[in-house]
């Protein structure tokens, strides 16, 4: 309690020389009445608060109590209506909290923050027309709070005020260049008008200043799809499916925002203390701001000094931060706590493999899966290394299992497609691919391994020249590489056309050698000098082909290690 | 080869709209607003309240008892239908019960007062026999065979088997259930012989033909891996229901009809079962023109699928691409009901999905080649959505002015804290809502002057859609979970001209569902409809359509495209009146 209520008492004492300091400056509509006595005011009601933290009913209990004596004696102060208000608010208690707000407005209506806070108030229940009015009082006070202008844009834009909302985000701007949340509503609005090429302009501005708000892909592959740029469309929601995929169990997309201190100290009340540093840091960390990030789990981790949670993430921090061995050692302080804690076995893991230690790293990638079942980066990682580590059976078990958890997990399948080779087991590769392009028609990479192993696998049973070539003939319409025209050559080959596999391997080559991959070059002119013989291919791949060595599988959001 | 071929983009082959084009950009030639306004009688009220009346004394109960079971407050649906072939729609009605271990109906925390076993129940409509003027549905359960005792959550209706007779399937929280109609007043579980089951949490289902074939297949929407065994507190600063973001989703199913009385789960061939995600509505419709029935899959808190049919018994998902997976800011929204309807006039079919508070519900609009825009914000529709939870809804012409309007049942799944303050018992009611198509993009919304219904609080979820008393307007039944259904009769659309059409093939008396039929005002552009029975929430709409005419006495014809393809018209059709169309019989 007494923690907590340090935090409520810093982040009042913060408000208070953040908002009071600052109001008095401000241009705005002035309240001409005179200031209301304690009699004029509402009470504000006790909620229900039987459900919360004991500690949060406390502090809770403990406001309204002095509140109430205050306006007994006739002597309250917005100050404590607003702390109230913002306990209650925090803790979704929001009509009672409404109150509170209410009363800390009356009592001082040039102090921006109670204006504000019973916009987002109503903002958060749906009242619209509420939220206006308030923002409007508040922006009055702070015409150039930045954060309160894209809010009340988004509201306007929500009730289709269009010129309304575009007037706020273009102030926004204006103050801020680099308020995506504004570039975001613009880009929105622009959507609206069926204007295409300036949503797209504004959305890749956006997305420029807040690459993590992966939402924002999906407006803009609307506005490139009505361009007819359909490519490009298609790319941004490839990216945006990354995203999801990357923060694993959960849905929630980051959207860009703007900072709001405001915010932030109500948010502060709701979470207090080490939760508190935790929201703050993760927040941070989603934004690029690492060194803010660094400060707030350190903090956490001053709070709690046993917690693996804030070991974990001060090691991802650290890793993004591009500091290796700090990080390393974090993860492993990380597992010290936590044997079984999934995301430091996975990036342990990670390093173990970077330094070819793969036995250890497959023991840690075991453990992550153990942990968490249902991390597709655990079995991700875990098959990789087992097929790098020469275990191609295991490999396509462990790419099975998660497959079976997540059937449109394209890598998992390719990889368990050359697992299945690597094994020798073609039959059984085939048939997977066969699957594989079923399930994903518009992923090439399935259509073209399956038309490697039809054109050069040493089982007869599975080895398919003219079907290879049929497949080929799709490929090499959309994508054209040294590796395609290799199989290309394969399928020539096998088909006892081996001039024209001569050709197609001599162009593979020069494709090698003009995007400079001279080792794939070199491995390819052994193939040449085959065809020259006149003598198929029998190996899909090499043995020391990279497709047997997949690189370990890093998550590199740090949602996605909250996450496990 | 690396990693690095996935994901190479291929450009989809978007398929030309090959019907309904013929229906161009322009609006139909309908009344317009004020001509409509004018034409009513502004004193009636547009629904009454006839559930009393009329004997549908049907209260669902969840079974509440204090554990907040997770689909306690998801359920349940309403199905219209004709079971008895006497030319009126009967109404069949889902029912819950208690839940947990060792536990009777009565330790249920908030119990509606309900006397007798807690089952589906199945009213005949007697209105024929009835007094003049009034509506009378008797329960026949006892006698009907049907024995439903799950925890009900929605229900589809279609003859399946093709012997003239509409059948039931049930969806069920555990194992559903497929209702053959025996023709004599009562039906059969035939589940397992006709190899229909699925154990898993099912909410809305579809009967839809996406073959082609002549038979009807079966599309069930699934939701989540839950399990009251394994039941976890969820907490929204007080303990409240959870939602679906803490479980895993469960692949929805595919059954292809065999044509003899057996379904084969074609989930995996078909390509559905590739993405899957928490599913609650489902509505088919041949959203890209090519003819071919697409399924559309409404999400709770994850991305909508639009399953487009290629015509060889597999369907690619294209609603990232199309624009109906998101809203306009790319969010995921808790999408809970659904239809599919040419609101706009422009021949082609445009969605319309309801979602939780503090999000709108979601129009999309198509621009004929299925592709969609989110214009919930232009045409008025979103705005006034933000403060309820959405779940039933549909596209129909309430006041017959030959627009499409909306109807959305209401209700939380959080509990509302005011309501919780107040003491109420069960604190997620809210009002439902009616939407007036303008006829110029834009949606008024007409609650509040639209009866006292509209002023009741309740937690309504599954809502039915049709011509219950056969006097020319569509009439609605809604549910309410842990609450009374109620029957809300239309009392103002057929004050204005109208023609219903059932659209049936002669060699099995069975309506033909996703059948696309235009009525041709006179001097005016085809305005289509399409046969259908799903759509809305766990629910199962009339198949009849019922066209609103404005003050038009006159139709040039109709035209049907049938869902195999072919184009069949009838011209002197004679209006306000219900008609059946035989397939053959026209042109």
């Amino acid at each position: 309690m007494g923690t907590n209520n340090l935090i409520v008492a810093a982040a009042l004492l913060l408000a208070l020389s953040l908002g009071c300091a600052e109001d008095s400056s401000q241009e705005g509509p002035r309240q001409t009445t005179t200031t209301p006595t304690d009699d004029e005011l509402r009470r504000v009601p006790l909620p229900e608060v039987g459900g919360l933290d004991p500690e949060i009913q406390l502090e809770i209990r403990q406001s309204h109590r002095g509140l109430e004596t205050s306006m007994d004696a006739g002597t309250s102060v917005h100050e404590e209506h607003g702390r109230l208000g913002m306990q209650l608010d925090a803790f979704g208690l929001r009509d009672a909290a409404e109150i509170a707000y209410r009363n800390a407005r009356q009592l001082a209506p040039d102090d921006f923050r109670w204006a504000y806070y019973l916009a987002l108030l109503y903002e958060a229940q749906s009242r619209p027309e509420e939220a206006i009015d308030a923002f409007l009082v508040a922006l009055a006070l702070r015409p150039d709070y930045v954060a309160g202008l894209a809010r009340l844009g988004d509201v306007y834009l929500l009730q289709g005020r269009s010129n309304e909302a575009r007037q706020r985000f273009d102030r926004g701007l204006e103050l801020d260049a680099t308020c995506a949340q504004c570039l975001v509503g613009l880009g929105r609005l622009s959507l609206q008008d069926q204007e295409y090429e300036r949503a797209a302009t504004q959305l890749e501005q956006a997305l420029t200043i807040a690459p993590w708000a992966a939402t924002i892909r999906y407006p803009l592959a609307q506005a490139y799809r009505a361009l007819g740029r359909d490519g490009e469309a298609q790319g941004q929601l490839d990216e945006r499916a990354d995203a999801t995929r990357n923060i694993g169990l959960g849905r929630v997309i980051d959207r860009p925002g703007v900072y709001d201190p405001l915010l932030e100290q109500l948010r502060a009340v709701a979470v207090a203390g080490k939760v508190a540093y935790e929201a703050r840091g993760v927040m941070a960390a989603r934004e690029g701001r690492w060194n803010e990030a660094l400060e707030q789990f350190d903090k956490m981790i001053e709070a709690d000094p046993e917690d693996p949670v804030s070991r974990n993430l001060l090691a991802i921090t650290l890793l993004n931060m591009g500091n290796r061995e700090e990080a390393r050692e974090q993860y492993q302080e990380t597992l010290r706590l936590d044997p079984a804690h999934a995301g430091a076995n996975i990036q342990l893991g990670i390093f173990l493999a970077e330094d070819g230690q793969e036995r250890d790293a497959i023991s840690r990638f075991r453990q992550a899966v153990e942990s968490d079942p249902g991390s597709n980066v655990a079995h991700l990682n875990l098959a990789a290394a087992l097929l790098r580590d020469g275990q191609p059976s295991e490999a396509a078990a462990a790419y099975n299992a998660l497959i079976a958890l997540d059937p449109s997990n394209g890598p998992a399948r390719l990889g368990r497609a050359f697992a299945l080779i690597r094994a020798g087991r073609h039959p059984e590769a085939k048939a997977a691919l066969e699957d594989d392009t079923r399930a994903q028609p518009n992923e090439i990479a399935f259509p073209h391994t399956l038309a490697r192993l039809l054109a050069a696998s040493p089982d007869d049973s599975v080895r398919n020249g003219r079907r290879a070539f049929e497949i080929l003939a799709e490929i090499t319409a959309v994508v054209q590489s040294p590796q395609v025209m290799e199989t290309t050559a394969m399928a020539a080959a096998e088909v006892g056309l081996f001039e024209d596999a001569a050709r197609y391997q001599g162009m593979a080559i020069e494709m090698a050698n003009q995007a400079g991959l001279a080792a794939l070059a070199a491995q390819l002119n052994v193939g040449l000098s085959r065809y020259r013989q006149r003598q198929p291919s029998r190996q899909p791949f090499a043995d020391h082909d990279p497709v047997f060595a997949p690189a370990p599988f890093s998550p590199q959001a740090l949602v996605e290690a909250r996450a496990q | 080869m690396d990693l690095s071929l996935l994901r190479s983009s291929v450009t989809l082959a978007l398929p030309v709209c090959l019907i309904a084009c013929g229906g161009g950009t322009s609006a139909p030639a309908a009344t317009t607003a004020p001509e409509t306004e004018a034409a009513l009688d502004q004193t009636r009220v547009t629904f009454e309240d006839a559930t009393e009346g009329a004997g549908l004394d049907f209260t669902h109960v969840n079974g509440m008892s204090g554990e907040m079971y997770f689909n306690e407050m998801v359920g349940a649906g309403v199905a219209l239908f004709d079971y008895d072939n006497d030319g009126d729609l009967d109404v069949y009605l889902v029912q819950g019960h208690i839940l947990g271990p060792d536990v009777e109906q009565g330790d249920a925390s908030f119990e509606p007062g309900l006397q007798g076993p807690l089952r589906d129940r199945l009213y005949r409509n007697d209105t024929e026999t009835a007094p003049r003027g009034s509506m009378q549905l008797t329960d026949v359960t006892e006698t009907s065979g049907i024995d439903a005792r799950g925890y009900g959550m929605g229900v589809a209706a279609g003859d399946y088997d093709n012997d003239g007779w509409v059948d039931l399937y049930v969806l069920n929280y555990g194992p559903n259930q497929l209702w053959r109609n025996n023709g004599d007043g009562t039906f059969a579980d035939v589940t397992a012989r006709a190899g229909a089951d699925d154990a898993r949490w099912s909410v809305s289902g579809s009967f839809l033909d996406y073959d082609r074939d002549g038979w009807l297949d079966l599309y069930i929407g699934n939701y989540v891996n839950y399990s009251v065994a394994n039941n976890v507190e969820c907490f929204n600063n007080i303990r409240t229901y959870c939602g679906p973001d803490g479980f895993v989703p469960v692949p929805d199913r595919l059954f292809r009809n065999r044509g003899d009385g057996t379904f084969e789960d074609t989930t995996a061939a078909s390509q559905i079962g590739r993405e899957y995600g928490p599913a609650l509505g489902v509505s088919t419709a041949d959203l890209d023109g090519n003819g071919w029935i697409d399924i559309y899959v409404a999400n709770d808190l994850s991305e909508n699928r639009s399953w487009m049919n290629q015509g060889d018994g597999t369907f690619v998902n294209t609603a990232q691409f199309n624009g109906s997976a998101y809203n306009d800011v790319g969010d995921a929204e808790a999408s809970m009901g659904v239809d599919a309807g040419d609101f706009d006039g422009d021949g082609d079919d445009d969605l319309f999905v309801s979602h939780l508070i503090t999000q709108t519900n979601t129009l999309y609009v198509n621009d004929g080649n299925g592709l969609f825009e989110d214009r919930s914000t232009r045409t008025g529709l979103g705005p006034p959505s933000l403060a309820f939870t959405g779940f039933g809804t549909a596209w129909f012409d309430y006041d017959n002015d030959g627009w499409l309007d909306i109807f959305v049942a209401n209700g939380a799944v959080d509990l509302i804290p005011r309501l919780v303050q107040a003491g109420d018992p069960y604190p997620l009611h809210q009002t439902n809502q009616l939407f007036r198509n303008l006829g110029d993009g834009r949606f008024t919304e007409v609650s509040s002057s639209s009866g006292s219904v509209f002023g009741l609080s309740e937690v309504s979820r599954g809502s039915a859609f049709g011509d219950i008393d056969n006097d020319g307007d569509v009439d609605i039944v809604l549910t309410n979970n842990n609450g009374p259904a109620r029957l809300l009769l239309n009392a103002v659309g057929n004050q204005q001209h109208w023609v219903g059409l059932r659209l049936v093939d002669p060699a099995t008396n069975r309506d033909m569902l996703g059948t696309r039929v235009a009525v041709i005002p006179v001097g005016g552009t085809p305005r289509w409809r399409r046969v259908r029975s799903d759509g809305s929430y766990a629910s199962a709409n009339d198949p009849r359509v019922l066209f609103g005419l404005g003050t038009n006495s006159e139709i040039e014809g109709v035209q049907a495209i049938w869902p195999d393809g072919t184009l069949e018209t009838w011209t002197s059709v004679q209006t306000d009146q219900w008609i059946t169309l035989s397939r053959g019989t026209g042109q």
